[in-house]
């Protein structure tokens, strides 16, 4: 079990770490779908692995009865920032892929799901690594993304997901990224989970970062 | 006179960050710092007073900084407000621009002087 716990100065740092890490997945995510994407406030928080599953439903964009895609990338830099990211899609916005990227007629199911592997790819891999790189000044290593699950609803999919004994770890730092296109036609979680070994050393880095203000 | 800057970020560490450059940068000034912390307490100071230069994040609680700019120029109130903010797709400085902003800067992890700097020149207070 943890014994760390951020304090409000940490907590408001990390969400100041974490909103330049969002600008960047939102840059490359802009470009990508050609649309203005709409940013929003990261939710950051030190939690239980039991508490997961309700935390993600209380916060994710999505209605917990819709039909959603799940993607699931690893990261690690140097054996001391070391988690995972998922992200949700739900089945709205994969129908709507051919007309947000302009292409005529409608996409296939496996054109859908690479679409989704690539943006899952950008979004994590542009976050982690402007994290990582103002916190210890390093890029991180990621493995593929991969699909964990497709046309599932959210409430099932999430206990399913976060069950206790699915999880390698008590506690998590978990921060929770937002992306909607402003017409609505597209949107997306970004859900970080990093390693209870690594919330130790973002807790350094942050009192690190916390001292150049005082 | 001295010259009164509102700065405008749910960031303290930001804030902090922005008032230390500017006091720095414009040394020979009297500046009077005035703070909010997200949108509507940034519109309640923007509607009861007039400031020389104002601060703006465009992802905050509440109001975003968008709604900030639009709500200003639909009462018709021109301030020089520089947009400082992490979203930077390149839409976005077209979008503040069109809303009223007079200056647009990336925040990055390490302030960037320069860029303040440039700003400050282009609206002619450096």
């Amino acid at each position: 079990m943890t014994n760390i716990q951020y304090s409000d100065d940490q907590y408001e740092m990390l969400r100041e770490v974490i909103n330049l890490a969002m600008g960047h997945a939102g840059k490359n995510l802009a470009t990508i779908l050609n649309a203005f994407v709409d940013l929003s406030v990261p939710e950051i928080q030190i939690i239980e692995a039991a508490n997961i599953a309700e935390k993600v439903l209380k916060e994710s964009v999505f209605d917990e009865s819709e039909r959603v895609n799940l993607f699931r990338q690893n990261f690690n830099s140097m054996s001391f920032m070391d988690g995972e990211a998922i992200v949700i899609f739900n089945n709205e916005t994969r129908q709507k892929f051919a007309q947000i990227l302009g292409v005529s007629g409608q996409m296939n199911s496996m054109e859908e799901v690479d679409f989704m592997l690539e943006l899952t790819n950008l979004m994590v891999g542009a976050c982690m690594n402007s994290i990582s790189e103002q916190m210890f000044d390093q890029k991180m290593s990621f493995s593929p993304p991969e699909l964990l699950s497709e046309n599932s609803v959210l409430r099932n999919i999430a206990y399913e997901t976060f069950k206790r004994r699915n999880l390698k770890w008590e506690y998590t730092l978990l921060s929770k990224i937002t992306f909607v296109l402003k017409d609505r036609s597209f949107k997306s979680d970004l859900l970080i989970f990093i390693s209870e070994k690594a919330i130790q050393a973002v807790n350094k880095s942050l009192n690190k970062m916390l001292a150049d203000y005082e | 006179m001295p010259l009164s800057v509102l700065l405008v970020d749910d960031s303290k560490f930001v804030r902090k960050g922005v008032s230390k450059a500017l006091t720095s940068i414009l040394s020979g000034q009297d500046l009077v710092f005035s703070e909010a912390c997200n949108g509507n307490e940034a519109l309640g100071l923007l509607y009861a007073n007039s400031y020389d230069l104002v601060f703006l994040d465009l992802t905050m609680p509440e109001k975003t900084g968008y709604e900030v700019l639009t709500a200003l120029k639909e009462k018709g109130i021109k301030s020089n407000i520089i947009v400082f903010t992490a979203d930077i797709q390149p839409e976005a400085e077209r979008i503040v621009r069109s809303l009223g902003a007079v200056g647009y800067m990336e925040k990055q992890s390490n302030f960037n002087k320069e860029a303040l700097m440039k700003v400050l020149q282009e609206i002619n207070l450096l």
